[in-house]
């Protein structure tokens, strides 16, 4: 597979040259599209674009959903379970009624009472796996 | 309000754990120690057994809850935190021994093998528990890791 990087134009723009789509060169784009996948958020009044990569989790308290960052906390329109949709493939997952967090972010886990996972993240926010949703990480990770 | 709810279910379901504990320390402490003094053991707890079980179980709870959850103590170490759980223990049972056996007799003896034996095997529990999850930790977090690596190269396919 030859690899060029061409610079200088004023767009990023992705061009794949093969004989056929195969599962691999599908693999390919569906990592692509997950790098493009962006999200926007409020804050204070103004509207951010968010990289996903840099999500931590969302939250949703009150039928209202929040994007936490290592940094910041913005309001998003969006509802949990679009959020849900919108980053399947993305490295997130279901941790609770009312949370999604980033796989990438969890710096460690630990199981808790009750069936439950303590989850740490990469900024030492410590956060809370239900056990509903515990059996479908454990089996995510291979851990059943 | 959900987050004093969510408090409430946590702190019962230890005070559940705790009494039926300390209603099988008694029942095995009270056999063992009328057997060693020739005495019929009754089989039947006395009611003020009964009350100090519900208040100590609950107390425990709370100190349960304070000192291993990570709720409070968020970043003292393991050993401190159990120290500290066991001194205000001894303390509260000493405070219930002076309370409800403030004459010497046979069932403070009794009150005293089994507060002996509760606090022992909780501070047990505490400590195997911790073990048991720090390296079920450990797993988990390598397991993790793997996977982490794995969506990074795209080959989860299945999420």
């Amino acid at each position: 597979m030859k690899i060029k990087i061409n610079e200088g134009f004023p767009e990023t723009e992705i061009t794949i040259d093969c004989p056929a789509a195969t599962d691999e060169i599908l693999k390919i784009v569906s990592i692509l599209h997950s790098f493009d996948k962006k999200l926007t958020g409020t804050k204070d009044g103004k509207i951010h674009i968010i990289d996903i990569r840099d999500v931590l989790y969302f939250d949703s308290v009150d039928k209202r959903s929040f994007i936490y960052t290592s940094t910041d906390v913005y309001d998003t329109t969006f509802r949990l379970y679009e959020i849900e949709e919108r980053l399947l493939g993305a490295g997130f997952f279901r941790s609770s009624k009312s949370q999604v967090i980033n796989i990438s972010k969890i710096a460690s886990l630990c199981p808790d009472f009750g069936g439950r996972i303590e989850v740490t993240m990469m900024n030492g926010e410590k956060l809370i796996v239900s056990r509903q949703y515990a059996k479908n990480l454990k089996e995510r990770l291979g851990l059943l | 309000m959900k987050k004093l709810m969510g408090l409430v279910i946590i702190i019962k379901s230890y005070a559940a754990m705790g009494f039926s504990g300390l209603i099988i320390a008694y029942m095995v402490a009270g056999w063992i120690y009328s057997t060693i003094r020739h005495e019929q053991f009754s089989n039947a707890i006395p009611f003020i057994f009964v009350i100090q079980g519900v208040l100590l179980a609950l107390a425990i709870s709370v100190l349960w809850y304070l000192f291993f959850t990570g709720a409070v103590f968020k970043k003292l170490r393991y050993s401190i935190r159990l120290i500290g759980f066991v001194l205000i223990l001894v303390l509260i049972l000493t405070g219930f021994l002076l309370m409800f056996f403030s004459q010497p007799t046979n069932w403070a003896k009794l009150w005293l093998i089994i507060a002996g034996i509760f606090v022992s095997v909780t501070a047990g529990i505490s400590v195997l528990g911790e073990i048991y999850f720090r390296m079920t930790g450990k797993r988990y977090t390598q397991s993790l890791d793997k996977y982490k690596k794995k969506i990074s190269n795209g080959k989860d396919e299945k999420y």
